[in-house]
């Protein structure tokens, strides 16, 4: 009975999920963020003023000051007001509901809620419970899309294109099973074309990887050579609940990307990190700072790619 | 009790026997008269329901009336007018209330509000004080009470030792453990099935063993024990083979399914609708057909509701956050009606199923809608007589019997709005969508008490 229950509609401008963004959606945005990134070379007083109007709402139940950052100087690139509520605490005994929460953000006016919170599925559920887009900056371990849309971009400016993408190999390491990043990733980097797979313990691993569509290793040194891009993943040890309590110095015997790994790849390898590091766990301090390592990047293309999100939020597709 | 008399003509009725049209006249509250056009009693009121189908009313091993303890969520009669409009006449009502039905004082209030009650409802114990799984109610006192199902319901009996001695209790006084199986470890902070859908949503799981490891515990206990042992809403496919198994060898175990584990699957996650948000969880397509196909097969002895009203704020939080549970009671036919018909539909030839036609009489313009029939028999076996056998009140349809009885139609299609829902909270997936079959009276005692889905007040029809 799988088709039972009304259709999952997602309001214009939201993003939710990869899943909702068509191919011409994702290549809209790639180009769009693109365009952005010159025009944030130039100087303020030849930016258009059609930018300037439009509100944005960050309601964050998680700690993330970087990802706040990031949607605010996004914001602010583009004039929008910029305002941020943080809940410390989620639980509805504690306080209002998540529902009256939202619905009061949405009674003050603004016109982008970006949301992140601990349960998976809340940005969902608060896109059918108030009238602003809502864009989803984070929901538990489900999906992480503007983080995802940045690193295709990433990826599409280090190899050249967004075609240069296909067949290229691309191997998520460490902690799959709590990664929101990885789930959005696979997913986008997949539909463009990019074959994906995930290393790492087996308590990390997806038990279904049919879900995700990827194939499973858990020998990195085995299967590293194959590579064309090595995406470390932070270990999340703050969602560890069960037996997954995981000794640091093992774990960077088997998977840390070190020095001595990096020497046995090929000079055009190309490793990413979503940040935070956790220097020594899954990646040493000399292999943070080389050259192939696109950490930095990625934080750029951020900025970018959420002010490409934000437009297309607010329905203005450019200029 | 009514003192008019009622002539129920032209409808399809399953007795015991199989089904039939015949005639019912009800008098006194009981049926007084059976059989093709029996002449109607002086001043009879007769009500045409042909085309309609009439059995025993449903009995439900497994709701939560939320009485006493949150009058927000449910209380005793708006919980009976859902069971009355979903044709229930008879329901179980589980203490893990506030406070817990734990002891003898407590089950004679609680059966003071439910003598007030529209239908009739019995009342289950704990396994427990406070159901906190460390010391036994005291059951003898309980059983002496009229208890005979006691259950820890909402969470396990975790502590074999407590179990055991439970079960003991049970093969002395001649009651029923009835267990909610959930191995807490197993099933950890999990909050869906473990399965492609957890995986892709990133939501915490438990996967199926988190219950049959339970029913395989609880087997070797009942064996040692010689106890009477009742598995609540089973969802596994390992705890079908392990109650098979033991029921093969003559231990006295039961088990029951609910609709939901009948009719939906896990694919439903992705819209994140918390009233989905069910322990045990909705189980993957496969484990979902093999229930039906189990129920078909007469494998349960019961399709249970486990109605859980929880009020709508607390559901309204994120999928780790809301509480377990949906309700049931009005929905409860068309929900497991449209499981097996459409299993029936889409596999005509049903493994372990024996497939023969329960009709003992005619069926006239019924014919064209046999396999309606057939599930609508499956219906009646598994919502009424079997689980009225258990609650020790067997009914059948005939003269003598009392008149508690439910008027369906096979053929209707009915979609549930938020206004129909008699219970306080409105926590039901069933919302919007169109199931098969639907509930069109309820007699109690011989009066009409709902009628296309409106309550009827006494004597007011």
């Amino acid at each position: 009975m799988s088709n039972l229950g009304s259709e999952m509609k997602v309001k214009p401008g939201s993003l939710l999920s990869i899943g909702d963004l068509t191919s011409e959606e994702v290549v809209g945005l790639v180009r769009r963020a693109s365009e952005l990134k010159h025009r944030l070379s130039e100087p303020i007083s030849s930016r258009p003023s059609s930018w300037k109007s439009g509100s944005v709402v960050a309601l964050f139940y998680e700690n993330s000051t970087r990802t706040r950052l990031s949607f605010e100087q996004a914001a602010r690139a583009l004039g929008l007001s910029f305002s941020a509520m943080e809940v410390r605490n989620s639980s509805i005994e504690k306080g209002e509901s998540l529902r009256k929460t939202s619905e009061t953000l949405s009674n003050l006016g603004y016109d982008v809620v970006v949301l992140r919170h601990g349960g998976e599925g809340v940005p969902i559920q608060v896109d059918r419970w108030i009238s602003p887009a809502v864009v989803n900056a984070g929901d538990g371990c489900r999906e992480h899309p503007t983080q995802a849309l940045a690193d295709a971009f990433t990826l599409q400016e280090s190899f050249g294109g967004l075609e240069a993408l296909r067949g290229k190999r691309i191997g998520f390491v460490g902690d799959v099973l709590h990664s929101r990043v990885a789930r959005s990733n696979i997913a986008l980097l997949s539909s463009l074309g990019m074959r994906p797979m995930v290393v790492g313990p087996p308590h990390l691993m997806p038990k279904y990887p049919r879900a995700l569509g990827v194939e499973v290793s858990y020998d990195l040194d085995s299967i590293v050579g194959e590579l064309d891009v090595i995406y470390l993943l932070r270990l999340q040890f703050e969602r560890f609940s069960d037996p997954a309590a995981i000794d640091p110095g093992s774990y960077a015997a088997r998977y840390q990307m070190n020095a001595r790994r990096l020497a046995r790849l090929r000079k055009e390898i190309i490793l990413m990190h979503p940040g935070p590091m956790n220097l020594g766990v899954e990646v040493d301090g000399a292999v943070a700072n080389s050259s192939v390592m696109l950490a930095d990047e990625q934080v750029r293309s951020g900025n970018v790619m959420r002010m490409a999100v934000l437009e297309r939020a607010l329905g203005r597709g450019g200029e | 009790m009514s003192k008019e008399a009622l002539v129920l003509r032209g409808g399809l009725v399953y007795s015991r026997r199989g089904f039939e049209l015949s005639d019912i006249v009800v008098e006194e509250g009981k049926i007084t008269s059976y059989g093709r056009d029996v002449p109607a009693p002086e001043n009879a009121r007769v009500l045409d329901i042909g085309g309609l189908c009439v059995g025993p009313s449903f009995a439900d091993l497994h709701c939560h009336l939320r009485y006493p303890g949150d009058s927000e969520a449910e209380d005793v009669v708006s919980g009976a007018y859902a069971g009355l409009l979903g044709g229930y006449g008879l329901l179980l009502a589980m203490p893990n209330t506030l406070p817990a039905i734990d002891r003898v004082s407590r089950v004679a209030e609680v059966r003071e509000i439910y003598a007030e009650a529209p239908i009739a409802v019995l009342q289950a114990a704990c396994v427990t004080m406070e159901r906190a799984g460390e010391r036994l109610v005291d059951m003898a006192a309980l059983a002496h009470a009229g208890v005979e199902f006691f259950t820890d319901d909402g969470s396990p009996v975790a502590n074999p030792r407590v179990m055991l001695e439970a079960l003991r209790y049970s093969a002395i006084l001649g009651v029923t453990i009835s267990q909610h199986s959930e191995d807490g470890d197993l099933s950890g902070n999990g909050v869906v099935n473990e399965g492609v859908f957890s995986e892709a949503l990133g939501l915490p799981s438990m996967p199926e063993v988190a219950e049959s490891a339970i029913v395989a515990r609880d087997i070797e206990l009942l064996r040692a024990s010689g106890g009477r042992l009742h598995e609540m809403h089973l969802s596994a496919r390992e705890s079908l083979n392990l109650v098979r198994a033991a029921r093969g060898e003559g231990l006295a175990v039961t088990s029951e399914v609910t609709p939901h584990h009948l009719l939906w699957n896990d694919s439903q996650l992705t819209h994140f609708d918390t009233n989905f948000k069910v322990n045990p969880p909705i189980r993957s397509e496969g484990t979902r057909m093999a229930l039906v196909q189990a129920l078909l097969g007469g494998e349960f002895d019961a399709v249970a509701t486990d109605h859980a009203p929880h009020s709508g704020w607390r559901k309204e939080a994120s999928f780790r956050e809301a509480p377990f549970g949906l309700i049931g009671l009005q929905s409860a036919f068309s929900a497991t009606f449209s499981a097996l018909i459409r299993q029936s539909e889409n596999y005509v030839q049903l493994r372990g199923s024996a497939q023969v036609d329960p009709f003992v009489g005619e069926i006239g313009d019924f014919a064209p809608h046999l396999g309606r029939l057939r599930g609508l028999w499956t219906v009646f076996r598994y919502m009424s007589y079997s689980p009225r056998d258990l609650l020790g009140v067997p009914r059948d349809i005939g003269v003598g019997t009392p008149a508690d009885l439910v008027v369906v139609d096979p053929l209707a299609t009915v979609t549930q709005s938020t206004q129909e829902i008699a219970s306080h909270a409105k926590n039901s997936p069933y919302k919007g969508v169109q199931l098969e079959g639907a509930v069109i009276g309820n007699l109690v005692g011989g009066e009409i008490r709902s009628w296309q889905g409106q309550i009827v007040e006494k004597e007011s029809f």
